[in-house]
């Protein structure tokens, strides 16, 4: 009787074993690969806001502090955003026709808030503290990146669980002088690591790698 | 061959078809997996105000008044969210400390069966439009508005309001002949009577249970019900949590039918009938004049009415006569607010024989708005509503169609009234047979003021505008007073600034700021006990009952009060601090009385009584006064609260007018033979006693002769007071120790002075997000409780010996649950914290079947996923909400303890030094649970884990609990042991 498959049905056979095989190992490694993507995570992508409000200008040519509307930085768990009258502090006297600052007018007059887009989004399960760590010599550029660069911010940072633990398990890489907390291009004038050990000592920083640090 | 009937409108769909749907389908709901969550938004306020900073609570004084007395609270506020209450610890009614109502009153306010729409015989109605025809200006349509308010009523719950009263006042001066009643069917009437035939005043009583040695409770539930059971628990507690074997303890004897918080504290507890105690209060006032002999006034002991049969309790009552004349000036002894006036008389009698008065017991002014008059209770406004005298009814909160006595048949009157108002937070029972529904604020929406026990002036502030547009008692009678104009806050203001002293503004703030107005406290009465009148005041004690006769008390609710709470789900599901009953109430019988009558748990019995009857499954509960039925009123609701509705029976069907409502004789108990289906067709339906499943969340008390309590009494102690020695098995284990640096936290829990009232579990439940799930999840023992009070009773079953075990995750450091999780979800902090993480968690339940505790509870449903959006707001936003297939369990509030430890590390401080404590802590009442650093020698927690009373539950396991339990003392008369 003849074959019922030509020869190369084999071939095919072994081709399409090999192919499961690959797909069966490969899906998950592709998907863990996928998952820690700058894509996936959200990093580099610059977010459409309301109000095309642009950091590079406030802080690089006007020399905004960032604690002048993030002022809740150094007390409570968020950095807080501003409120609208914040903004019209300023944008009262100046620009106080622009168009592109209709938004924030209405938002005044109105009463009702302006929806910025979140750009830092952590899962609900993690409590994060920015007052502990600018108390502790974390600077804003440590996790923020430049903003002071950035005409639209996006994420710098990946803002995943490993991320955090790199520096909770060694804090000493990050660390700068509380004085230093806002200004974006401090650079330390000696090596990173022996700043890093001396202030870690006189502030008393821990390595914070227990679960309830941040899940609670 | 029988042929299937094909399924309407399946013809379409082939079988083919079918499978390609369901193929797809399930292939498309794993792609919808993979969407990514939303862009959330950040809303900030377009004008932020200066003291709120978005991420840090602020906490507000305020006061929830129930039945006119204030309790103070601290509310915790997220940006302008209230989301957790705790006590005020100045305020005299809270000492810091709070009950089971009042945590759950923040889901409450958050409940979405509230009513949202004022309306006219159900048809939306504008303010407006009820402005227009109750105002000043228009009520010219009423026959009343021209005939100086004749045909106008009102009926409100009793109130301490000074701003309800000046309201009222005006609405009498515009109309003159309108008539107020007042009414609360668990309002304390008969203490205020009593008060009036003795002293000639309505006073009230006021008691100090600190400077007492020697506590006599008939028929009071001193520590877990009434207006300032907060504050007489912490004064019973002090004066019982022993320090070391020199320390002395106050003695406690209750008399009462059914278990209440205040008998399992007690070192005697005689089960009496509640018809009994009239016997008992007159036998010891005779004991106590017999033992005073020549002390006694003259003539008494011959004008005390003579007990009709021979003394009950005799024993009992003559080693209480005893112990309470042997420390004249330090006794105590308290008639309980169901017990007819006379029981009333004779506890004041003896307290004022043995010198308590002015010590342990002295009289104020009632702060309830003509306390004692006839305007409280329902008489006068039945025979106005019978007699067709009722033009205009305005029913101003409460709820008397559900809770009047069943025989004044109030809501077929209420239905005969043309123009009838409600004001309530619900769609009720009384809102169907009113004409008007406006929908109340509720308190934390509320600006008001009301008065503690002692007449403390309290304000009441309001934590967010009402979310459904709700009025309070003042703005609706502002309305008829004709001040709709006026805001309830201005009114406010300007009934305070009366009472000011000095700067009324400041006062003002001042008392918001604090919660209370400070000094407004009653002075001391200057009242006089006429012992010449005094015995014909007594009344007969009541013969008796015969042999095997059943006696009908109805009971308040320790979860629903008088059902005004019934909507509330945390409330439903808190197991019963006594019989651990959720979501029903039961028919409670003594053991020996469900034996003669051949009952056992869930049958379902008829209970006939004063010409009603009633079904409700009945429930064995040991420490029952034989041949006693309680049964729980406040249930078996019947309004538009779609939580509350037809959860258990209705009580208020047998609850009738009368000297004494709340308990009587003559109660017939028939079991209920129900049809069953049969098993199969040939089989007859049988007919077996019908059944209702109660969700129990312990169903036996034993413990299986381990020492999970330790017992002992004062004089036991004192020769021995280590607890029973622990005999911890050698732990061999081949885990590295855990490595513990820096601050370290304990818990320690007296058993001396926990009364299992359950506050702390609401407490518990309102700060960790803790789900309900149910009558069927509890059915199924999927209750979600971080913690839980286990009883456990001892010795007799008809008398035990009951003892509660608040019973919460250990934070053992040998913990059996993290030996045994496969992915490390449950781990081991540095600070000696057991942590769970959620986000880790598979849900393969190992750590729960392997913890000797039973504290770990696992969501085996999704049970937040269909909360509105006004219930997320309850939520507290410091605490994870968990999902389905996670385990979870106590954290220690861990929140709390990061939260205060970032900020003292901002501050420059290594470590908080206290400040916070855990929420179950900082309910307690008694100050059970303690809760700190167990590595600063200094701190109550380590002080009380060094006492030799101090042990931990099954320790033989070498778990090494972080949690340490104090042995339970107890200061038995030695008369009577």
């Amino acid at each position: 009787m003849a074959a019922l498959f030509p020869r190369w049905s084999n071939r095919v056979a072994r081709g399409v074993i090999a192919a499961v095989v690959l797909l069966v190992l490969g899906l998950p490694v592709a998907l863990m690969a996928w998952v820690r993507t700058p894509y996936n995570l959200g990093q580099g992508y610059p977010i459409e806001q309301p109000v095309q409000f642009d950091h590079r200008h406030h802080v690089a040519d006007d020399g905004i502090d960032c604690r002048y509307c993030h002022s809740a930085v150094e007390r409570s768990s968020t950095a807080g955003i501003p409120s609208t009258s914040l903004c019209m502090n300023c944008h009262g006297q100046i620009w106080n026709t622009s168009p592109l600052l209709a938004p924030v007018r209405a938002s005044y007059e109105t009463g009702r808030p302006i929806a910025w887009n979140r750009v830092h989004q952590l899962p609900d399960f993690v409590y994060f503290d920015h007052a502990i760590h600018v108390g502790k010599g974390i600077g804003c550029v440590s996790c923020h990146g430049r903003v002071d660069l950035m005409p639209r911010v996006f994420q710098v940072a990946p803002l995943t669980m490993g991320w955090c633990l790199d520096c909770h398990r060694a804090p000493e890489r990050h660390l700068r002088p509380l004085d230093q907390i806002t200004n974006m291009a401090w650079t330390p004038d000696r090596p990173q690591l022996e700043v890093g050990r001396e202030l870690k000592a006189r502030y008393g920083v821990r390595e914070m790698t227990t679960c309830t640090t941040c899940h609670r | 061959m029988h042929h299937l009937p094909p399924l309407s409108g399946a013809s379409g769909l082939t079988r083919r078809a079918l499978f390609e749907w369901v193929g797809a389908s399930l292939a498309l709901a794993g792609v919808g997996g993979c969407a990514e969550p939303p862009t959330e938004q950040i809303l900030p306020y377009a004008t932020q105000p200066p003291e709120v900073t978005p991420g840090i609570p602020r906490y507000y004084a305020t006061s929830m008044v129930l039945d006119g007395f204030a309790t103070g609270l601290l509310v915790e506020s997220h940006v302008g969210r209230p989301t957790k209450i705790e006590g005020n610890p100045d305020h005299p009614a809270s000492l810091g400390a709070t009950g089971a109502y009042e945590q759950a009153s923040i889901l409450g306010l958050y409940d979405p069966h509230r009513a949202r729409a004022l309306l006219e015989r159900g048809q939306p109605r504008a303010w407006s439009a009820f402005l227009e025809r109750y105002g000043l200006a228009a009520p010219r349509s009423h026959r009343w508005a021209a005939a100086g308010g004749a045909g106008l009523h009102l009926l409100l719950e009793p109130t301490s309001s000074p701003l309800v009263a000046e309201l009222l006042g005006r609405v009498r001066a515009a109309y003159p002949r309108a008539q107020v009643h007042f009414h609360a069917p668990l309002a304390p009437l008969s203490p205020l009577e009593a008060a009036r035939r003795l002293l000639g005043r309505p006073l009230l009583a006021q008691y100090d249970l600190g400077r007492a040695d020697v506590v006599v409770a008939l028929d009071a539930d001193l520590l877990a019900s009434g207006p300032f059971h907060l504050r007489y628990a912490r004064q019973l507690a002090e004066r019982r949590r022993v320090a070391g074997p020199t320390d002395g303890m106050s003695r406690l004897y209750v008399a009462e039918a059914t278990p209440t918080p205040t008998g399992v504290l007690a070192d005697h507890r005689v089960r009496a009938r509640s018809a009994e105690v009239h016997g008992i209060a007159l036998a010891l006032l005779a004991a106590v004049v017999a033992a005073l002999g020549r002390d006694a006034p003259g003539g008494l002991a011959a004008a005390l009415p003579r007990a009709a049969g021979p003394a009950a309790h005799g024993d009992q009552v003559r080693a209480m006569a005893r112990d309470l004349t042997a420390r004249p000036g330090a006794g105590l002894v308290v008639a309980g607010d169901r017990q007819p006036p006379a029981v009333h008389v004779a506890a004041h009698l003896v307290n004022a024989l043995l010198g308590n008065v002015g010590r342990t017991v002295w009289w104020t002014e009632s702060p309830i708005l003509e306390a004692g008059e006839p305007s409280h209770g329902l008489g006068p406004l039945v025979d106005a509503l019978r007699a067709g005298a009722v033009e205009t009814l305005v029913v101003l909160e409460g709820n008397p169609s559900y809770t009047a006595p069943a025989d004044l048949e109030l809501p077929r009157l209420l239905r005969g009234v043309a123009d009838s108002v409600y004001l309530g937070l619900f769609e009720n029972e009384t809102a169907r047979d009113c004409r008007w529904f406006v929908p109340a604020a509720h308190y934390l929406e509320s600006w008001g003021d009301a008065r503690a026990r002692d007449g403390t002036l309290s304000p009441v502030q309001p934590l967010i505008r009402p979310l459904y547009g709700g009025r309070t008692v003042a703005d609706v009678l502002a309305v008829l007073a004709g001040l709709a104009g006026r805001s309830t806050y201005d009114l406010l203001r300007e009934t305070h600034a009366r009472r000011a002293t000095g700067d009324a503004a400041a006062e003002f703030e001042a008392a918001l700021r604090e919660g209370l107005v400070a000094g407004s406290a009653f002075p001391r009465a200057d009242a006089r006990i006429d012992l010449a009148r005094a015995p014909s005041l007594l009344g007969p004690a009541a013969a008796p009952a015969p042999e095997g006769t059943l006696e009908l008390d109805l009971v308040q609710d320790a979860r629903v009060y008088d059902g005004r709470f019934a909507d509330n789900p945390w409330l439903q599901e808190l197991p019963d601090p006594m019989t651990k009953l959720t979501w029903d109430n039961a028919a409670l019988v003594s053991p020996r009385t469900a034996a003669r009558l051949g009952l056992a748990n869930e049958a379902v019995v008829e209970l006939a009584c004063r010409g009603r009857t009633l079904r409700a499954p009945v429930l064995v509960q040991p420490g029952q006064a034989d041949d006693a039925v309680s049964l729980a009123l406040g249930y078996g609701r019947d309004g538009a609260e779609a939580v509350a509705r037809g959860v258990g029976v209705n009580a208020f069907g047998l609850f009738l007018a009368g000297e004494s409502p709340f308990f009587s004789g003559g109660l017939a108990l028939t079991p209920v033979v129900g049809r069953e289906a049969p098993p199969s067709p040939v089989m007859p339906p049988a007919r077996r006693p019908a059944r209702h499943r109660l969700a129990v969340t312990q169903p036996h008390r034993s413990a299986q002769g381990r020492a999970i309590v330790r017992r002992a009494t004062l004089a036991e102690y004192r020769e021995a007071p280590r607890a029973a020695p622990a005999q911890p098995r050698p732990v061999q284990t081949l885990y590295e120790p855990h490595r513990y640096e820096g601050v370290q936290w304990g818990m320690t829990i007296d058993l001396t002075v926990c009364s299992g009232c359950s506050a702390c579990v609401v407490a518990c439940q309102a700060e960790n997000n803790v789900p309900v799930v149910g009558r069927d999840g509890v059915l199924g023992s999927r209750e979600m409780h971080w913690l839980r009070i286990d009883r456990y009773d001892e010795g007799d079953p008809d008398s035990p010996a009951v003892s509660m075990l608040p019973m919460l995750c250990q934070h053992c450091e040998r913990a059996p649950c993290e030996y045994v999780c496969p992915v490390n979800a449950t781990v081991h902090s540095p600070d000696g914290l057991n942590e769970q993480v959620y986000n880790r968690c598979i849900g393969t339940r190992f750590c729960s079947n392997n913890c000797p505790y039973k504290v770990r509870r696992f969501n085996w449903f999704d049970y937040n996923a269909d909360r509105t959006e006004t219930q997320k707001m309850a939520m507290n936003p410091d605490v994870t909400v968990r999902a389905r297939g996670v385990m979870e369990k106590c954290t220690f509030c861990v929140q709390r303890i990061r939260r205060h430890e970032i900020e003292a590390r901002i501050e420059g401080r290594p470590a908080p030094d206290g400040g916070f404590t855990t929420a179950c802590a900082q309910a307690c009442p008694t100050g059970a649970i303690v809760f700190g650093r167990i590595d600063d020698p200094r701190t109550d927690v380590a002080r009380l884990r060094r006492q030799p009373r101090a042990y931990a539950v099954l320790e033989e396991l070498g778990t090494e609990p972080r949690v340490r339990y104090l042995a339970r003392l107890t200061n038995p008369n030695p008369e009577l042991t």
